[in-house]
């Protein structure tokens, strides 16, 4: 049956890519093919951008949606050129050491699978720097975002990936599993952004005097609805495109992303429904996030009902995790460092405990614990050291003036919504009469 | 009674007793809120903008002096402050007529954006901003004491000249304030509100809002 399959495809394939018929001939049909999935691939999780960018924008207040749009923007703009000139090299250049790679830097000329490889891992890097603006809009300093998003695609993630996707990491030779990055690409990033909050402080106003916290709705939740679609949709190709080959078991790895997507959302509306709570929008589709980052870890690995069952609880996670976060005074805006954070921590245990043919080995869970444990400790060091030393030279947080006006106006000069601002203080036509501050 | 000559008979009663800032304000508030009004109005005006201990304490003088000039023939009376042509006070110099027209929009925004709260929460927000003011920006003493007038008293009006970096500043502090007490999005809708109320007395006064946000 397979094989009559692959004598259906290959023809099919090499009529629909027509112009590679002619690399074909000189190639493995089969590297053509593997290239062109991991491209494919690649360009969905570029589509998650998109996603991040709505979902947050839309989290956020309405005086602020052009700020959250243009640091998603420029940050996938700011690491990809930083994980070309540094990130690549540090992380899949050769490591002697364990610990980092040491060439393949600014690469210009290589062979055409690197240059497969360097597309497809630059778009995860954007991936980890732009969890953390989610976390941090509202007050963040334009420019002090940018360089954090530098420091964290050309230094602290690729380090990270280092460890454990390179063959020669310390954390790849004990073993440790992270398929696609639940806790390589988003507890670093969940880390980034709780380190970046705890340097950032609150917004205004976001707790109460007698510190409880208090609801900022975002401006609009259909942006938040589609947003989350669209990180769905690009986590086929974030998980699916990890295999790094055309191989049969992609359909396996999709459907195993998108159970556990489905039962995030409704672990996460399970607990409001405990808690009595209403069942909320925003919960319903971090929960679905949380169920999908859960899930990448082992997404190739684990049968369904452990699928769904990694899913479910990192949407509970998410719901969880926040309440934790609100408890500590920490002002996370979208909730990235419960959904990212500590979902993908319990994504990556659940990957050891769940594994296929070795269901709860400890070794592999200490394994598993041993990484994560090691993600935690190196990013939120250094981010810390990193967002600290930002915050005392170029200046973290905004100005309360900022704030007040929002940051699409101070940062940007730009209204998102202008010809709706007419109920606000600050309306388009009287933009360039403002002080600039 | 006919409004020119009422208005210049309040001129004159209260010309001897206010220095030429302080009567050019009150006139304008004057023009404001109790040109149309009975005479009974009168009182309440002057506790209005009689707000140093002086001139509380003059008060009852200036009641009579402007009943007394309202029984005066007109030729005895100082000419019309309010000049026709350009609709404004000009009988000062234009610096002064600038900085009296300023305080009184800002007097009257300030007035909007509390206005909405509740007064225990107006009153916790005027504390919040005598507690802060002093690390935002350096007040002289009559700055001083007008703000404190202006809070402790729930005066109309504010005796000492800000310019617009420190009028900003104070804005900057209530909107803090309300941030933190009710909330920021009630806090961004207080001042959408404010801004939207105090307009056309900005617009009439050529008075632009956005120097103050």
């Amino acid at each position: 049956m397979v094989i009559i399959k692959k004598q259906l495809l290959y023809p099919l394939l090499l009529l629909l890519f027509s112009p590679l018929v002619y690399a074909a001939e000189t190639t493995n049909v089969a590297e053509v093919i593997n290239t062109l999935w991991v491209l494919v691939a690649a360009c969905l999780v570029f589509l998650m951008q998109a996603g991040f960018a709505l979902l947050e924008s839309g989290m956020s207040r309405a005086k602020n949606a052009v700020n959250v749009m243009m640091k998603n923007y420029m940050d996938l703009c700011v690491g990809s050129l930083l994980f070309w000139l540094v990130g690549y090299g540090l992380m899949f250049g050769t490591n002697v050491s364990g610990y980092f790679g040491t060439d393949h830097f600014a690469l210009s000329s290589m062979a055409d699978w690197t240059y497969t490889t360097l597309f497809f891992q630059t778009m995860f890097a954007a991936t980890a720097a732009t969890i953390v603006s989610g976390a941090v809009a509202e007050r963040t300093n334009y420019v002090a975002y940018l360089m954090g998003a530098l420091g964290l695609t050309a230094f602290i993630y690729p380090i990270f990936g280092s460890w454990v996707w390179n063959e020669g990491g310390w954390l790849n030779k004990m073993g440790f599993i992270d398929f696609a990055g639940s806790t390589v690409v988003h507890s670093v990033g969940g880390w980034a952004a709780l380190a970046a909050i705890i340097v950032l402080g609150p917004r205004l106003g976001r707790f109460t005097p007698d510190k409880q916290p208090r609801s900022l709705p975002g401006h609009n939740l259909n942006y938040v609805a589609v947003g989350g679609l669209l990180l769905w949709f690009g986590w086929f190709g974030f998980n699916g495109g990890s295999t790094l080959a055309a191989s049969t078991n992609i359909g396996h790895i999709l459907l195993n992303t998108h159970l556990a997507g489905a039962a995030g959302a409704l672990g996460a509306l399970f607990i409001h429904f405990v808690l009595r709570q209403p069942a909320l929008l925003t919960s319903g589709v971090n929960g679905s996030i949380a169920g999908l980052v859960a899930i990448t870890a082992g997404c190739a690995s684990m049968e369904i009902p452990y699928v769904v069952l990694t899913g479910a609880i990192g949407g509970a996670i998410s719901v969880l995790g926040n309440k934790l976060i609100e408890r500590m005074g920490l002002d996370d805006v979208v909730g990235a460092v419960s959904v990212h954070g500590f979902a993908g921590v319990w994504g990556t245990l659940a990957a050891g405990l769940f594994l296929t043919g070795n269901l709860f080995n400890p070794h592999q869970i200490m394994v598993q614990l041993i990484g994560v444990a090691a993600a935690f400790v190196w990013v939120m060091i250094t981010a810390f050291i990193m967002y600290w030393l930002i915050a005392k030279t170029v200046g973290m947080r905004v100005s309360t003036m900022h704030e007040q006006r929002g940051l699409d106006i101070t940062e940007h000069g730009e209204i998102g919504y202008p010809e709706f601002s007419h109920q606000a203080a600050y309306t388009a036509e009287k933009l360039s009469n403002l002080e600039k501050l | 009674m006919d409004s020119v000559y009422t208005r210049r008979a309040v001129f004159t009663a209260m010309r001897p007793f206010l220095e030429d800032a302080d009567l050019l304000t009150a006139m304008m508030i004057w023009q404001e809120k109790y040109a149309n009004k009975s005479t009974y109005a009168f009182t309440q005006f002057l506790s209005e903008c009689c707000r140093t201990t002086e001139l509380k304490r003059n008060r009852p003088s200036i009641l009579n002096a402007i009943f007394g000039s309202l029984e005066l023939p007109e030729q005895d009376l100082l000419p019309d402050p309010l000049n026709h042509d350009t609709g404004r006070f000009d009988t000062l110099t234009a610096h002064e007529v600038q900085y009296a027209t300023a305080n009184i929009v800002f007097v009257q925004f300030l007035a909007a954006l509390l206005g909405n709260l509740s007064d225990d929460l107006a009153l916790k927000v005027k504390a919040y901003l005598m507690k802060h003011v002093g690390a935002k920006m350096k007040l002289n003493t009559q700055q001083t004491f007008a703000l404190k007038t202006w809070a402790h008293n729930n005066s109309a009006e504010l005796n000492a000249a800000f310019d617009s970096k420190q009028k900003q500043a104070m804005i900057n502090i209530i909107y803090i304030a309300i941030c933190e007490y009710i909330g920021p999005v009630q806090a961004d809708q207080l001042l959408a509100k404010a801004v939207q109320e105090t307009e056309p007395l900005a617009k009439k006064h050529q008075v632009d809002l956005h120097d103050y946000l």
